[in-house]
């Protein structure tokens, strides 16, 4: 396959990309590590005459106490120790994104905003003219569940679930300034909605809160093989311990069973109960709940019923795991 | 495609023997041994067996496995399973009813001993190039090196067969090996007048040709190739393997499968069950084959991973399927092969039964040992879990199903309240 043409920008500051991005309005995309954009380029989906990529702008990059450049590259996350040290589950996140090879060309931002997949939707030109395509693409009917009004293709990045229960931010910058949103808030409506990101905006930084560097925290993926493979299911955790050994905060999410990453809190719920409970009782309970919030589709490999299912096998194992972990130590 | 035709049928076999061994109380390696045939047989639908290392290949991937420990005694979600297989050395009935025959090699050598082999064996990376070579280099005795190959022209090269049914090796390899032996034959008589000793006596060895009865008068090659091209110009021959020894009966089917020769084989898998999602997967497998003389060992050790990769992919998560008319997976990120990831470690046992009729003794090596991991696999799943698969692939979705299904029954069977006795209606 063949990339869709477009011309090609390559601003080095942030506002030299803000302008360009004003210039092209409507008819351009970010570029960031493109392993995944690209490929959708070669299958024409919804390509655009400008592409402006971001790699030369310093301000996008860097790793810090408190924040992540958006630009920084998934091997990195992966393998950074300050990265492991203070956010276990987002290394391990990042680490279980696709292959080596893409890790070191995708990014950070790139992830949180990776376009939204479906079986339907991830396929040739040809291929989809012959079922006459898709809500997301060419036409104006749903393949999934013919109707319409709602895309089903489902958001399938690794790292927006881990982020979401480590109680992350971020940092949008456009031409008419800047403005942070908690993740939580930042995923909404159907598979071509997404977000609320605005087409001229574009991330600067992730900003996690101090209280993150003290959570323990894991990702676990549903995938056929263990590499390469997009997300089936995939659920992150966090869990906040007092020093009395009892839970201070204790966070969930899943990815890739809606057409956006849900994070539910229950630390109200579970609050001061000691840690040792989570095995007997709240790990269950909890992943049930998951399991009843999670709504695949029939748009990927793996049967709708089975990856339902799999949140609360995934979701209990994991948070097992973080309960029999030792308090992480921070300076 | 590996193994055509008989990959699904050898799954299906493998275990429904596993059952019946299961049925009887008997351990499956004992079953197996307890019915095998011997070397040089024929079988009731009439295939012609020469040499057969099926007992060799059980006997030592039980061995090297640790079957007889393991077996029955492996931690919850864990079990070992056997199976064996067999494949045919090309196909003993032609594909193109005329008489040209099936492999033919064309070999010539000049004044600089150099020797050149054509042939239209193609060379699809399996190593068929190497193996015309060796087998030219032993029989005149020579490096290696000394030998160019030429394969894949269909401008210079003579008529092969083709790269299908496992049958390179055994044709193409044979044609050159009777190829290289008239020009051996050239070389004696060469050698022979040079020392007025008896030609009969004579034959290539190391870089000379030499009086066997008195090792000490020998001629170098080159010297014997001068003499032998002398006044009459280069050294030229033809080999070709024509036809199979007639075989087969005469019911209907009869001509399926026939092949001058088989390979052999007894894989023992061990493999882990996750009860809570049903991923399957291999952790090792012991892959003994029986490809007659192993003439080029790494080759043969790489076709036989090669294979298991393939079948691990049927095994576990290849399906190729129709969405309303269209190409259900059209990408390789929808149609699942494994990765690096998901192979086992592999212990390759090289079983040599020596084969009459194979060139230096030598059978396939490229097909056969696709077939026993299916249904090896499938065998230690249900050595692990017991569940029996009856469908490919064994996915995750599908193991768990079944897995589902018997805790189901165990538990309707503990529920059940005793049954009070009925008279049978009649």
């Amino acid at each position: 396959m063949i990339l869709a043409p477009f011309e090609l920008h390559r601003p080095t500051r942030l506002d030299e990309a803000l302008a360009l991005a004003s210039a092209h309005a409507g008819d351009f995309d970010w570029l960031a590590g493109g392993t995944d954009m690209l490929q959708n380029y070669k299958n024409r989906l919804n390509a655009r005459g400008h592409v402006i990529a971001l790699d030369a702008i310093e301000e996008l990059g860097g790793v810090g106490d408190d924040r992540l450049g958006a630009m920084t590259r998934l091997t990195t996350l992966a393998d950074d120790p300050r990265v492991r040290e203070r956010w276990p589950g987002l290394a391990d996140a990042a680490g279980v994104v696709a292959s080596p090879l893409v890790r070191n060309s995708a990014t950070l931002g790139g992830n949180l905003l990776v376009e939204n997949r479906c079986f339907w939707f991830n396929q040739t030109p040809f291929w989809r003219s012959t079922k006459g395509s898709c809500l997301k693409a060419e036409s104006d009917e749903c393949r999934v569940i013919p109707q319409k009004e709602i895309c089903y293709a489902a958001y399938s990045g690794d790292l927006a679930p881990v982020l979401m229960v480590l109680g992350a931010s971020i940092e949008l910058a456009s031409p008419s300034g800047r403005r942070t949103v908690a993740l939580a808030d930042f995923y909404r409506g159907d598979g071509i909605e997404r977000n609320v990101k605005a087409a001229d905006e574009i991330v600067v930084t992730v900003l996690l809160p101090p209280e993150a560097a003290t959570l323990r925290s894991g990702y676990e993926k549903l995938r056929h093989r263990d590499t390469l493979d997009y997300p089936e299911m995939g659920v992150a955790a966090a869990l906040g311990v007092d020093d009395g050994g009892r839970i201070a905060t204790l966070r969930c999410a899943h990815t890739a069973v809606d057409t956006v990453p849900r994070l539910t809190d229950y630390t109200n719920e579970h609050a001061g109960r000691p840690v040792a409970e989570i095995g007997e009782s709240i790990a269950p309970t909890v992943a049930t709940d998951m399991e009843a919030s999670a709504r695949p589709s029939r748009n990927t490999a793996m049967p709708v019923g089975y990856r339902k299912k799999m949140v609360r096998v995934y979701l209990e194992r994991l948070l097992r795991r973080l309960a029999e972990e030792r308090t992480v130590q921070t300076e | 495609m590996r193994g055509h035709g008989a990959v699904n049928s050898r799954f299906a076999y493998e275990v429904l023997i596993d059952e019946l061994a299961e049925k009887c109380g008997l351990d499956p390696v004992d079953f197996r041994l307890a019915n095998l045939l011997p070397s040089h047989t024929t079988t009731l639908n009439g295939f012609r067996i020469t040499s057969n290392g099926t007992r060799e290949c059980i006997e030592r991937a039980v061995e090297a496995s640790g079957w007889r420990e393991k077996r029955g005694r492996l931690p919850e979600g864990e079990g070992i399973g056997i199976a064996c297989g067999f494949y045919i050395s090309g196909s003993a009935l032609r594909i193109n009813w005329n008489k040209v025959p099936q492999s033919t090699v064309h070999l010539k050598i000049d004044s600089d001993g150099g020797v050149t082999v054509h042939s239209l064996a193609a060379e699809i990376g399996q190593g068929s190039d190497t193996m015309l070579a060796q087998c030219v280099a032993e029989v005149l005795g020579i490096p290696i090196d000394w030998i160019r190959v030429f394969s894949k022209d269909t401008d210079t090269d003579p008529i092969d067969l083709g790269s299908y049914s496992s049958r390179v090796t055994f044709m193409a390899g044979t044609a050159a090996r009777r190829a290289a032996e008239q020009v051996r034959a050239e070389l004696c008589e060469a050698a022979g007048r040079l020392t007025g000793y008896p030609t009969e006596g004579f034959d290539t060895r190391l870089g000379n040709v030499t009086f066997l009865p008195r090792p000490e008068v020998s001629v170098p090659y080159l010297d014997a190739v001068v003499e032998a091209i002398a006044g009459k110009g280069a050294l030229i021959a033809r080999g070709c393997y024509h036809d199979a020894p007639p075989m087969g009966g005469k019911h209907k089917g009869a001509a399926a499968g026939l092949s001058p020769s088989y390979s052999f084989q007894a894989y023992v898998t061990q493999a882990k069950v996750d009860l809570d999602t049903g991923f399957v997967r291999p952790l090792k497998v012991w892959a003994a084959h029986d490809c007659g003389r192993a003439l080029n060992p790494l080759a043969v050790e790489m076709q036989i991973e090669g294979c298991l990769h393939m079948g691990l992919g049927q095994a576990m998560m290849e399906s190729f399927g129709y969405n309303k008319l269209s190409v259900g997976n059209p990408s390789l990120l929808d149609y699942k092969i494994p990765s690096s990831m998901e192979m086992p470690d592999v212990d390759v046992i090289i079983v040599e039964s020596e084969d009459p009729e194979g060139p230096f003794g030598a059978k396939e090596a490229g097909e056969g040992p696709l077939l026993p991991i299916l249904p090896s696999l499938a065998n230690a799943v249900n050595d692990a879990v017991g569940v029996r698969t009856r469908e490919l692939p064994m996915t995750p979705a599908r193991i768990l199903k079944a897995l589902e299904a018997k805790r189901r029954a165990a538990d309707r069977a503990a529920k059940k309240p005793k049954e009070k006795t009925k008279e049978p209606v009649r």
